[in-house]
Parts: structure tokens; C-alpha cells; sequence
């Protein structure tokens, strides 16, 4: 497979979110806003990147049957220095994503790259495979995001786009909106798919 | 057995670099985090009495916790206004709430130090309108005395008008806000 191929996949044929559907969870409860979209993505491809890396580098060193702790250790470890640099450094986004910072641990995403691609892959493909996985997530994200504020709050990253006789739909922003849009674009993204000639 | 030994040696020596390798980021960014924190805090009993400079922290008998705020560093004669911290019962987290007095118990000031309520619902509680600098539901605070903290679900700038969809965060904050100056009342006088 070429770098290119590696990296562009995750942001098509195989975005987490709408094809490889991993890290449904983080990705439901933060999305009420395209900013805190962006802000879990940015998070959470960091991570990613970290641990890819991390992992590929000691990929021969670590026994196959612990290798899920090893990982997991390693994941933590990361999502542990995100959480630690936001507080510092961007405390208003810390703010906003708050509890779903700790959450990237379980993001299954993350330990499925760490065990399907970056424990049987070079250093350099890891983390074009952790870029274009993170930023696909992140993308989804955002488009996730973004409908739901649009539907929920007639706004877009805080600027009010909607008529004044829009009346926002609350239930868009709630958990239970967030599995409708979910659902609808999961629903657009097969349909494209068979109309350019997938499965 | 040896086997199982080897596998403890490998996660063990694992965890042993993470721990290191987190206690030494911590170490970095542990200041940075200390100051973030007491900006934030200074900037709330800012907001809640912008009157004061100075601040000086008290504890009652019961343990009720408040600051006396003047309005120059020699802190001298009587304060400008008093500062307590209210908390309140939300749908999804107990909401911390800055809340500032002057010396006739009308309120100058309230900040939201804490919540997690609902994202786009409750959190609602610290939105800032566009073209506003301040969150408007907090504001609606400024210039009233606690028999007027009262939320009805209508514009009323006599009361506290409910944020759409989010009742509760909004009852939280405002029956706390009155029990914390009752407090304030009662140690003060």
C-alpha cells in the first residue's frame, strides 16, 4: 500500500466514524457543537498520534499476550498529557470537552489502530495511518457537529446562521439527536458509496 | 511460571516509564495549571464584586466560608462588598456559583465558577450572546436583592428570565444564589 493510499483511506474508504463506525461514544456526546467537534477531533488525533507511534516503535518488544494492557498503558499515558497540556494551555476548550478528555482512553478507535495497523507496521506508516485516521475522525466530527448546532441551536460555531422565525429543535443537541443525525449521515455515506460502485 | 514472571517484568517496566515519563510532564505543566486556575478564581470574585481590590478570606462558627472585598490594597474601614461561593444543585452537576454583594445586600456580580450541566441546554447558564461581552443569564443578577431572585419563563427584568430548555440549571443557580445571600445576611448583620 502506498503512503498516500495509507493516509487518504482514513479520510474516505475508511473514516472511522462513518465507515469503520469506532468511537461512537465521544463522538454522540460531544458533537453538540461544530467547535467542540473540532476540539475532541484535534484531542483525540493527538492521541492517536502518540500512541501509533509509540507502538510501532516497541511493536517486536512487547509479548504478543500482554500486548492489550501494553497498549492500553501507552493510550492512557497520552490521553493523560492532552488532558494535563489543555488544562494549561487551553483552558476554555478543557473547559468545554471536560469529562470526554479522560473518555479518549476507551475511544475504540485508538486501540483498534494501535492493534490492527501500527503493532504490524513501520514507524513512518503508523503515523500517516494515525494523521489520516485522526483527521477523518475529526472531520466526521465536525460534519457531525456542525448539523447538529445548525438543527439544535440555528448557529454555527456560535454565529447565528438560522432565519429569526427558526425556532431550534432542542431534542438535536440531546443524546437522542445526536443518534438521528448520526443515523441519517451514516445512511448518506452508504448511499454514495453504492452509487459510485462499492460493495 | 517463568513465563508469567517475564510477562510482570515487561508491564511492569511498561507502567514504570508511563509513570515517569506522566510525573515529568505533570512537573511541566503543574504551574501553568496553578495559574489558570487562580486567573480564573480572581477573575470570578472580579466579576462578582468589581468594586473591590482586595480580598480577604473568613470563616464563620459553622463553617460558611466568605471574603470581604475593599475597594483599596490598605483594606482599611469598612468593605465594599462581600463574596461568597453558592452551590446548587443542577440536573447533571452540583453548579459552583461566585456570588458578590455590596453593603446593602444587592448583588454585584455572580460567576459561574463550576458546572457540567447538559452541552447546548444548561452550559447554556455561561453563554454569551453575539455582540454581548457578559453571559446574559448571569447578568440578569446585577443590581437585584434576593426577594427579586425569583425565574419565571417570560423576559421580566424585574426577575430572572429561565433559559429555554434548561429550567433546572437555571433554578439551580438562582435558589442558590438567594440562599447564599440569606448566609451572607445573617453573618454580616
Amino acid at each position: 500500500m502506498s503512503a498516500w493510499k495509507i493516509f487518504i483511506r482514513g479520510l474516505w474508504e475508511e473514516v472511522p466514524l462513518f465507515r469503520l463506525v469506532l468511537g461512537l461514544c465521544p463522538a454522540l456526546a460531544v458533537t453538540t457543537s461544530l467547535i467542540n467537534g473540532l476540539g475532541m477531533g484535534l484531542a483525540t488525533t493527538s492521541v492517536l498520534l502518540g500512541s501509533n507511534f509509540v507502538v510501532s516503535l516497541v511493536r517486536k518488544r512487547i509479548p504478543a499476550k500482554i500486548r492489550i494492557p501494553s497498549f492500553i498503558v501507552i493510550i492512557a499515558s497520552f490521553v493523560t498529557i492532552v488532558d494535563l497540556m489543555m488544562h494549561g494551555f487551553t483552558p476554555e476548550l478543557h473547559r468545554a470537552l471536560g469529562i470526554f478528555i479522560p473518555l479518549i482512553v476507551v475511544n475504540c478507535l485508538i486501540l483498534g489502530r494501535a492493534e490492527a495497523f501500527a503493532s504490524k507496521n513501520n514507524l513512518g506508516r503508523s503515523l500517516l495511518d494515525g494523521a489520516g485516521m485522526g483527521l477523518g475522525f475529526t472531520l466526521a466530527l465536525c460534519l457531525l457537529g456542525a448539523v447538529r448546532e445548525i438543527l439544535g441551536s440555528g448557529a454555527i460555531g456560535g454565529f447565528p446562521v438560522a432565519p429569526e422565525s427558526y425556532r431550534p429543535v432542542l431534542l438535536f443537541i440531546l443524546p437522542p439527536g445526536g443518534f438521528i443525525v448520526f443515523g441519517l449521515l451514516l445512511a448518506g455515506f452508504n448511499l454514495l458509496d453504492s452509487k459510485r460502485g462499492g460493495e | 511460571m517463568g513465563e508469567i514472571v517475564r510477562l510482570a517484568g515487561v508491564l511492569t517496566l511498561i507502567t514504570g516509564i508511563a509513570a515517569t515519563a506522566l510525573s515529568n510532564v505533570y512537573m511541566l505543566a503543574r504551574d501553568r495549571i496553578a495559574q489558570v486556575e487562580s486567573a480564573r478564581e480572581e477573575e470570578a470574585r472580579r466579576t462578582a464584586l468589581p468594586q473591590a481590590a482586595v480580598f480577604s478570606a473568613d470563616t464563620t462558627a459553622e463553617g460558611f466560608v466568605f471574603y470581604r472585598g475593599w475597594a483599596d490594597s490598605t483594606a482599611a474601614g469598612e468593605p465594599v462588598g462581600y463574596i461568597t461561593l453558592a452551590l446548587g444543585k443542577g440536573y447533571s452537576s452540583r453548579v459552583r456559583t461566585m456570588v458578590g454583594v455590596d453593603r446593602e445586600m444587592k448583588i454585584t456580580g455572580i460567576k459561574i465558577a463550576f458546572q457540567q450541566e447538559t452541552p447546548g441546554l444548561g452550559t447554556r447558564i455561561e453563554e454569551v450572546r453575539r455582540g454581548d461581552k457578559t453571559p446574559w443569564f448571569q447578568e440578569q443578577f446585577r443590581g437585584k436583592t434576593r426577594e427579586y431572585l425569583e425565574v419565571v419563563r417570560t423576559a421580566d427584568p424585574e426577575r430572572i428570565e429561565a433559559i429555554t430548555g434548561a429550567t433546572i440549571s437555571s433554578e439551580a443557580v438562582t435558589s442558590s444564589v438567594r440562599k447564599a445571600v440569606e448566609q451572607l445576611e445573617q453573618v454580616i448583620r
